[in-house]
């Protein structure tokens, strides 16, 4: 018993060594850095563009309080959009102007309100099919074109292809490690929080590319030096645990992950909009070099949201998901008045008692987060697994 | 001669007798509705005009407002607590830009231009937001309405309540005071929560001073200092803010004779 | 009790597909169909009735035709052109909540698993879905256009009928440009050509230019009414523009709208006649109304309290025609343009301009929008709708309410804030 409290003592250490996030990202935008900030809040948004035009994407999170942007938005409104227009009428995000997509209803009428209400940051609508196949990849090539001229035009300077090109090397670099490190953290629950988690995922939203990628890569070296070191001392509390998939949309509640992170759960896959569908697929850059058709390729094939029209696919590849990655249990979140996600849950439930998968269903706000009922909830249906 | 204001809302009943000449308040009267409107019309007529010293016939002409305007047998004519209410306060401000009325059953934010109104919020369908809210909430904590102002002044510490709906946030309290917080720091939230959400429907129709507040919950200085912080500016309150939108009725049915 | 009181406590006691083929058979015999229309005291209204019926008894017929499920905002020239009997589970919901079965139907879909939050056309639709009360579809056709619901609602109603591989999107970009043009119309090709190759109903080119001829006739006289009622006062009894959604959906490019716009037309120009010779001005002018987008359609009491308050709808947004005249030798390409044209579709400013633009032709006093519960797109909006319309000094109405669900509104609440209002404008 006096080794084992050894071990757990050394353990313990380490896990807060890891889990210390602060310690091993600069984070967000550093000081010498003088590029400005383009905002924007969908995944299928190409990073890419922006940053060859000179700047630095940033998702919005928009993690404020409603106050004025109540009074612009019906009450049964998404509220992400709420509080990423509660973000931009305070100015807070600092930014040279902000893009948006047709993803969905909410967001047409979010561009249209920020197209008539902020006069000082120029937005933009990017205009995203809801189907896939060849006419939609050429359309939607044209209309990164489009955006590509709008950036072109905030500093009047033209975008090589060239530039182009290091940004797709860039930003698959970023994808890539953030697929790896995600890998990781399935593998060693034990070690590396779902909180931290998700603050990494966070991180690489609203961080300059090239310094996360850098604290990215130092990171993930670290937990696996300490893994190899360690493997043998790590107590399994979650070999026996059932692993679970979160299907959500732009969940980013900290006190969720922060509550989950409490509660022995073994976050074995997600399907959400802050994680894999943001990095999963890269941009094949091969002897093509219509570097506008194969981002296009890459934003129309990678993991659905559930905007897209092919729901049939979507449900595929969540079965696929599910099976590779031995799912026991479903967690559906989704943010209020989310229309699309919602209507994804009538057939995906449907197929989820097919594959005798059971589901907790949760609708929660944003920056609003009542941690009593939920956790209940979650509990219970751990408990139930 | 003198002419009547009657507003029956879903709690309360008020009366008000106003002198033509001198537009002085002859007597004024705050009864619960109950389950029967008509009957507290009639009841609260009755005692203030006794209070006044005043005949059946001396009344010139009568206006009723509030929900059950409509089921009034001795009222001229029914108009709206939004009328009522912008034009009970403008004889109180006179400069006045924006009324919020907080009542039992709903609440309304009224713009005026020229002492008009010229657009209007109410409170969705739902309860929060009203009188009727703090009222549940109170209950559910076993805590007296009354000391939600004095509570609210002395604690600096508040949980937010994130439900928008009356029937969850009661559970969401309960759950609260189940996992032991402190019940001051809930009232707080809740006190907060209404703020917002008047708040919101204010930036609606656009902020504008001097603003003015009447209802019941008007009393509760706990509500008006929230809003106040929120809006960061000054809320004129009347001597007796239940009564405005009686006030109101009184003056509009001046213009009928 | 009234014929049409009857027909709905039967069909809530039978709410079975059965029992509604039955008493559409009934009703649909011309001599039958032709007396129950008369029980309407507007020519338009009578005629409206008629081909509902009869569109409805084509769909639930089992007759060899094909049947698409369609959404609102479609182009259904391709439908007729097909030979697809159109049926639109969205104007279904309207009539679920007119036949007060709407109860049944959306608490059908809660138990479904479709959240609360989501709009009632939507859901009601699902509901009776979910009851198979619908007849059985060939094709699943909708769009994204105006609205993400209905796209995600169509293509779980494919799945429940064992039809994926017959769900078609319409994708409507969001902007009018040369691309958006050549995406869109490559779409409504392939569509029509696969429908046709599954369905085997050839696609004919002389039936398509009949049919778009058909199509722009409606227009004409669509517009002839519209230009009409800008002076137009007096209006039939329970006549009201926001219950003709059927001809500009699903009956667009068939004679039947063509009908019923031309004695439309033909009957407000008698009111019209009238108006002009009684014009002595003894009656207050009523105050004109603009109403922005649909009303509840279940029983209620918004319009006779208007009425009453001397206050007459004089346009809806909805009856707005908003596509230029269709190219019969362009078939594909005119649809796509006119898809495109919408103004729900893209920014909110093109909604905008037909809503300013209407409120100066019909000189209206004041608008009134529906915020339907649950509409994201339409309600997103209201703001800044209600800004723009502000700037003319046009007092704007946000009406909070639900336009299938009856116990998502309060009848008091209705009343005081329309009264409120009115007052506002008298004032």
């Amino acid at each position: 018993m006096i080794q084992d409290s050894k071990s757990t003592d050394n353990l313990d250490t380490i896990k807060n060594k890891i889990n210390n996030i602060p310690a091993f990202f600069k984070n967000t935008l550093s000081s010498t850095d003088k590029r400005p900030l383009v905002g924007w809040f969908c995944t299928y948004t190409p990073e890419e563009l922006i940053v060859a035009g000179g700047f630095i994407p940033v998702r919005i999170f928009g993690r404020k309080k409603l106050i004025k942007s109540e009074s612009y938005f019906p009450i049964n409104f998404c509220p992400y959009i709420k509080s990423s227009w509660e973000s931009l009428l305070s100015g807070a995000d600092n930014l040279k102007a902000a893009i948006f997509t047709n993803s969905c209803d909410g967001m047409r009428r979010f561009f249209d309100t920020a197209n008539k209400y902020l006069k000082d940051t120029p937005s933009y609508l990017l205009d995203v099919p809801h189907l896939r196949g060849a006419g939609s990849i050429d359309f939607f090539a044209n209309s990164i074109g489009n955006m590509k001229r709008f950036i072109e035009n905030l500093n009047g300077k033209k975008i090589s292809n060239k530039e182009i090109k290091n940004a797709i090397i860039l930003i698959n670099n970023k994808r890539r490690l953030l697929k790896k490190y995600s890998q990781i953290s399935t593998k060693l629950p034990e070690l590396i929080s779902i909180f931290s988690y998700f603050k990494v995922m966070e991180l690489s939203m609203i961080s300059a590319p090239e310094i996360f990628t850098d604290d990215l890569e130092r990171y993930i070296k670290f937990i696996m030096e300490v893994d190899a070191e360690n493997m043998t001392n790590l107590q399994p509390n979650y070999k026996n645990t059932p692993g679970i998939m979160i299907i959500g949309n732009f969940i980013t509640e900290e006190k969720l992950w922060g509550m989950l992170s409490t509660m022995n759960l073994k976050l074995a896959s997600d399907d959400l909009c802050i994680s894999s569908r943001y990095f999963e697929k890269q941009i094949e850059l091969g002897d093509d070099s219509d570097f506008l058709n194969l981002t296009a390729e890459r934003y129309l094939n990678k993991p659905q949201c559930m905007r897209m029209a092919d729901h049939g696919l979507k449900l595929k590849e969540i079965e696929n998901n599910i099976i590779k990655n031995n799912i026991e249990g479903v967690i559906f979140i989704s943010l209020k008045f989310c229309d699309t996600m919602l209507y994804s849950f009538p057939l995906l439930k449907q197929k989820l008692n097919e594959l005798g998968i059971p589901a907790l269903y949760l609708e929660i706000e944003y920056n609003n987060f009542s941690e009593g009922q939920l956790k209940t909830r979650v509990q219970a249906f751990l408990e139930m697994l | 001669m003198y002419t009547c204001g009657i507003d029956v809302g879903s709690v309360s009943t008020k009366v008000v007798i106003l002198g033509k000449k001198d537009n002085k308040i002859a007597s004024y009267i705050i009864i619960p509705t109950g389950s029967d409107s008509k009957n507290a019309a009639i009841k609260a007529l009755d005692n203030s005009l006794k209070k006044a010293g005043l005949a059946d016939n001396e009344i010139e002409a009568t206006v009723a407002t509030g929900y059950g305007r409509i089921n009034i047998p001795f009222a001229d004519q029914n108009i709206t607590e939004i009328s009522c209410h912008a034009r009970g306060a403008i004889s109180l401000f006179p400069d006045l830009k924006i009324v919020i009325d907080i009542g039992g059953q709903d609440s309304k934010v009224i713009k005026l231009k020229d002492g008009k109104p010229i657009d209007f919020l109410m409170n969705d369908k739902c309860a929060a937001g009203t009188g009727r809210f703090l009222e549940v909430m109170a209950r559910a904590m076993e805590i007296n309405l009354e000391q939600f102002a004095p509570i609210f002044i002395k604690t600096n510490d508040k949980v937010n309540i994130t439900s928008t709906c009356t029937v969850f946030a009661e559970s969401e309290i309960v759950s609260l005071i189940g996992q032991g917080i402190d019940k001051n720091k809930i009232i707080k939230g809740l006190i907060y929560s209404i703020a917002d959400k008047i708040t919101s429907m204010v930036g609606r129709v656009g902020l504008d001073e001097p603003v003015c507040m009447a209802g019941g919950v008007a009393k509760n200085l706990g509500v008006v200092k929230a809003l106040e912080e929120n809006l960061g500016i000054k809320i004129n309150i009347p001597d007796e803010p239940q009564i405005t939108g009686a006030l109101g009725a009184a003056y509009l049915a001046q213009n009928l004779h | 009790m009234c014929i049409k009181d009857k027909l709905k406590t039967r069909v809530q006691r039978n709410l079975n597909q059965k029992y509604i083929r039955r008493l559409l058979n009934i009703i649909a015999k011309k001599p039958v169909l032709y007396a129950y229309g008369s029980t309407f005291s507007s020519l338009s209204d009578k005629y409206l009735n008629i081909f509902t019926i009869e569109s409805l008894r084509n769909a639930y017929s089992n007759n060899n035709h094909p049947i698409g499920y369609g959404s609102l905002f479609l182009p259904y020239e391709m439908f007729h052109a097909l030979g697809i009997t159109p049926f639109l589970p969205e104007v279904m919901a309207g009539f679920t909540a007119g036949l007060g079965l709407a109860t049944q139907t959306l608490k059908e879909a809660s138990s479904n698993w479709y959240s609360q939050d989501l709009c009632t056309f939507h859901r009601s639709a699902s509901g009776a879905v979910e009851l198979d009360v619908f007849p059985k579809p060939d094709f699943v056709i909708t769009t994204n256009l105006a609205c993400d619901a209905a796209q995600k609602s169509f293509y779980i109603h494919s799945v429940k009928y064992n039809i994926e591989k017959n769900f078609y999107l319409i994708d409507v970009p969001y902007e009018y440009s040369k691309e958006s043009i050549l995406y869109l119309t490559g779409q409504i090709k392939n569509i029509c050509m696969d429908i046709s190759s599954k369905s085997g109903m050839k696609l004919d080119t002389s039936k398509f230019k009949e049919v778009i001829n058909l199509s722009n006739e409606f227009r004409k006289w669509a517009i002839k009414v519209n230009n009409l009622r800008k002076t137009l006062t007096n209006y039939p009894p329970y006549y009201n523009g926001l219950n003709f959604i059927l001809p500009f959906h699903g009956l667009a490019g068939t004679r039947e709208a063509v009908i019923l716009y031309n004695q439309m037309y033909k009957e407000l120009k008698k009111y019209l006649d009238k108006e002009e010779k009684e014009k002595s001005g003894k009656n207050k002018s009523p105050k004109r109304i603009l109403w922005l987008h649909l009303k509840p359609y279940y029983k209620n009491e918004i319009f006779n309290i208007l009425e009453r308050e001397n206050c007459r709808v004089v346009f809806e947004e909805i009856n707005y025609i908003y596509w230029p005249e269709l190219d019969p030798e362009r078939p594909f390409e005119s649809l796509a343009k006119k898809m495109l044209s919408h103004f729900l579709s893209g920014r909110i400013d093109n909604r905008i301009n037909v809503i300013l633009k209407a409120a100066r032709e019909y000189k209206v006093d004041g608008a009134i929008l529906f915020s339907h519960w649950g509409c994201r797109q339409s309600n997103g909006g209201a703001r800044i709708i209600k800004d723009s319309l502000n700037k003319l000094n046009i007092p704007t109405l946000v009406l909070d309410g639900d336009c299938v669900d009856q116990n998502n509104s309060s009848q008091g609440q209705v009343k005081t804030r329309l009264q409120g209002f009115v007052e506002i404008l008298n004032s």
